[in-house]
């Protein structure tokens, strides 16, 4: 009786339900400076899909690929290839294959056994919008699509628009037609995958704010292995001590949810208002005065309050083997390292790429002690 | 200094068992005189012979040179010795003032004119008290100044505090010391009761330890240290095992996510409170009274509720819950365990067995809710073995059982539910140091056994000794979160204060 006097109260209102709050940043998510405070190795636009391939570091930036070399404290960027489309994700696997995602084309093999190879869509869908790529072996892909009929580039309106048409996909690339089995579908942008320790695949569904757990043969009811996040999560990476690094994109944030579930408000904001300053998370925040503010409080002697609310917000989550969060890297409100999309553990040093705030960040592992929980 | 107060060979058996036996105590005119010991040792029933609420066995009692046999408190009080309890003896329905002149009522009695004779009388002690507060309104600090006020008013020349600051915040506890050293200075002579053997050493003038019911050493304070004292009482040095440095161990790390408490709203005293607790850890939780840790807690295993609207959320293992009564708490494994044992934690009348066997019916596991003593006693003896509790006789009641073991009581009773989540509140409140021990090792077994753990404490060196990591609270919010590594007595003080 109390719960439905609750809820048709909340309907009326619009808001006091159980699901109008972010969670907060505590315990291993507590957050510090720790991104901001660690050598900035390479300046570099849209820099993104950080990830090793042949004992040496990968990037993208926009439609490049590029090759990086640590030199001391700081990396050298050579040029790897330009393509038509921003590259989405880069995946290494078995064999010195390597695959990438090209926005609003699909993936490319361009090395390994199958280079060459251009696989545009799967089971009869383009595959407009390949957020992640996973090497099962070196004949089978793993691909995430992100949305069905969008690219990746604009997953803000996904977000806004409440998109969940994102899809999992097994790809054989030894078969002729690249013979493509569904794992997944129905999510809400699948992001970031990672091999898990039980044989099953990592997914990062990121307008859930959760880590699911699928197995990678056929399609099964996925598990969430992690849940609630306090922000969006993006791009899961390996660590050396059998845990991973989960980039997490963009904060979530309490007026966000609220416009979320808004929809004649959000409909109006999206279709009268630029995308950049919507009431949404974004990679970088703070550049126009145009940008929506929450209200007062933000700033105190022109200093940005670092906790206060903010659009973006720099985040790298060190995981344990279940995906159960250890200790975390982040830049705050006022930071500068905004919008890590992707994070490679590399030679002792952690590379986070802030797509946002056009830097890679060398975090030295050893003085932080992230594999010693 | 004569003495205003000796025990010669005073011993008190209770069928036969002597629980203070042999005792030779003397108290002088104006010394404040600490007695020490562990739970059980026989402190409490030294001082309730005092109190006129035991008669002794054998030996006598001289007070003011003369013999004294003390048949009852009043006669005690009319004697000039007062006691004020740990747990005060105030009647909580009645104002501040109506307790300090109770039994000197009127046939007609002028209000108006009772608060303004309080009122004076309260400045004069320097308390700042509201004579026409109810004393169920009080915070436990300012119910103990109204017990002081009426032994005060009692013309009392002996004053003796059971664990006076047991539940007194650090600021409260520095006014309170310089109550008793002006007190003191009036040439009131004060027995001081404590488990915190540094108030012992810092405030007392001499010092008594009793263990077995016998005086081990009494001498000047200057002559003890904490670990003269510790050994003194325990017979062993359990100094390290108490209270080790924080930074020297290891801590557990993160598990998964238990709990987690979003904007939870109750009144003025919980105010938009946000935290998550995991599990395999220990959160340690502290603040000055009247922070909100203990509403939070009640909040979250279902004791009291929290605000209808814009009350928050809370969250267990990701799954949103709303307890209105603390059995769905139960059942799905969140256990309180009250910081009020006497009147939250058991049934004072009933036996060990059958507390622990009221425990386990909580959890619904058991429907039809049949109960078999032998099963009953099994538990028992199990959970009292695990814990090491220490009666007399195993059937005893829990209100004959020393404060530490009524604590064990208490956890066993809570622990017995198995839960997934265990929320300690003041867990060694009134403990002896031995019981600190165990009940400590107990806790840290439960967190590496993967359960979440919560304590709530207000001794730093025990949330520092114990957590993880550690959660400040102050009006009604968590104000900070530290790792062990970095949190420091200074560090958590300053955030729970400014």
């Amino acid at each position: 009786m109390i719960g439905a006097l609750k809820r048709a109260y909340a309907a009326f209102r619009g808001f006091d339900d159980e699901t109008g709050s972010a969670p907060m940043m505590d315990g291993p998510l507590r957050p510090n400076a720790l991104l901001d405070a660690a050598p900035v190795a390479l300046s570099l636009a849209d820099v993104d899909n950080l990830t090793q391939h042949r004992g040496a570091l990968l990037c993208s930036s926009g439609s490049r690929l590029l090759g990086l070399a640590p030199q001391g404290t700081s990396l050298t960027a050579s040029d790897g290839g330009a393509f038509e489309q921003p590259v989405t994700f880069v995946a290494p696997g078995p064999s010195d294959s390597l695959a990438i995602g090209l926005d609003g084309r699909g993936v490319l093999i361009l090395e390994g056994p199958h280079a060459g190879k251009a696989i545009a869509g799967a089971g009869g869908q383009p595959l407009c919008s390949p957020t992640a790529g996973l090497f099962v072996d070196a004949d089978r892909l793993i691909v995430a699509n992100g949305a069905e009929g969008r690219t990746a580039t604009d997953w803000k309106r996904d977000l806004m628009e409440r998109g969940a048409t994102g899809s999992l996909w097994l790809i054989d690339l030894s078969t002729p037609g690249k013979t493509a089995t569904q794992l997944g579908k129905n999510l809400a942008f699948p992001t970031g995958l990672a091999h898990a320790a039980d044989g099953r695949v990592h997914v990062s569904e990121a307008w859930l704010h959760r880590i699911l757990a699928f197995k990678k043969e056929a399609m099964s009811a996925p598990q969430a292995v992690l849940s609630d996040l306090p922000a969006y999560p993006g791009r899961i990476a390996p660590a050396r001590d059998g845990g991973f690094w989960l980039a997490l994109f963009a904060p979530r944030n309490q007026l966000v949810e609220f416009v979320l579930r808004e929809d004649d408000y959000r409909r109006r904001m999206i279709d009268t208002v630029d995308p950049d300053f919507w009431i949404a998370p974004a990679l970088s925040s703070g550049v126009s005065f145009l940008e929506p503010i929450q209200g007062g409080a933000r700033k105190k002697l022109n200093m940005l309050k670092p906790w206060s609310p903010s659009w973006s917000y720099g985040l790298v989550a060190k995981c344990g083997p279940t995906m159960q969060p250890l200790r975390s890297f982040h830049s705050r409100a006022d930071g500068a390292i905004h919008g890590v999309t992707s994070c490679c553990e590399f030679d002792g040093k952690l590379y986070v790429a802030a797509k946002g705030s056009g830097r890679i960040v060398a975090v030295d592992l050893a003085d932080t002690g992230a594999h010693d929980p | 200094m004569s003495p205003i107060l000796e025990f010669h060979q005073a011993t008190k058996a209770f069928r036969g068992i002597p629980a203070i036996k042999n005792i030779n105590f003397t108290l002088s005119v104006g010394e404040i005189h600490a007695v020490v010991g562990e739970n059980g040792a026989g402190k409490s029933t030294l001082m309730k012979v005092l109190a006129g609420v035991y008669e002794l066995t054998s030996g006598e009692l001289i007070f003011d040179g003369k013999p004294l046999h003390l048949k009852s408190p009043a006669e005690a009080l009319a004697q000039g010795i007062a006691m004020v309890f740990q747990e005060t003896n105030l009647v909580p329905s009645m104002t501040v003032a109506q307790n300090i002149y109770l039994g000197e009522e009127q046939l007609f009695n002028r209000l108006r004119g009772l608060y303004i004779q309080a009122q004076r009388f309260l400045l004069s002690l320097n308390f700042y008290v509201d004579p026409m507060a109810l004393v169920s309104t009080l915070g436990a600090g300012k119910k103990q100044m109204v017990e002081i006020a009426r032994a005060v008013h009692h013309h009392a020349r002996v004053l003796i505090f059971d664990e006076p600051t047991a539940s007194l915040t650090p600021e409260e506890k520095f006014h309170f010391f310089n109550l008793v050293r002006r007190l003191q200075r009036d040439g009131m002579s004060i027995i001081f009761i404590s488990h915190a053997l540094e108030e012992a050493l810092t405030l007392s003038d001499r010092i008594t330890v009793l263990r077995d019911g016998e005086v081990v050493v009494t001498d000047s304070t200057r002559n003890f240290d904490r670990s003269r004292l510790v050994h003194a009482m325990v017979g062993r040095n359990l100094s390290s095992e108490l209270y080790g440095s924080a930074q020297e161990r290891t801590t557990r790390p993160y598990g998964e996510e238990i709990l987690s408490v979003r904007n939870l709203s109750m009144g003025n005293i919980v105010r938009n409170t946000s935290f998550s607790v995991f599990s395999g850890q220990i959160t340690g939780m502290f603040g000055l009274v009247g922070a909100g840790r203990t509403e939070t807690m009640k909040i979250i295993s279902g004791v009291l509720k929290r605000d209808f609207f814009h009350g928050g959320e809370v969250r267990l293992k990701g799954r949103h819950v709303r307890y209105r009564t603390p059995r769905p708490a139960v059942v799905d494994g969140i256990v309180y365990v009250t910081e009020d044992r006497k009147v939250e934690g058991f049934f004072e009348t009933m036996s060990i067995a059958e507390n622990i066997q009221v425990g386990e019916l909580t959890t619904g596991r058991n429907p039809l809710a049949l109960v078999t003593m032998t099963e009953a006693r099994r538990m028992a003896a199990e959970w009292t073995k695990r814990l090491g509790v220490r009666a007399i006789d195993p059937g005893a009641r829990v209100i004959e059982l020393s404060g530490g073991n009524q604590q064990k009581v208490v956890i066993a009773k809570s622990l017995v539910q198995k839960p997934k989540l265990v929320i300690f509140d003041e867990p060694t409140r009134g403990v002896d140091v031995g019981a600190i021990v165990e009940i400590h090792r107990f806790i840290n077994e439960l967190a590496d056994d993967g359960i979440a753990v919560v304590v709530i404490s207000s001794y730093l060196p025990e949330v520092l000794a114990l957590s993880d990591r550690i959660l400040v609270a102050r009006q009604g919010r968590i104000v900070e979160e530290m790792d062990i590594s970095e949190a420091t007595e200074a560090k958590i003080m300053y955030a729970a204060v400014h």
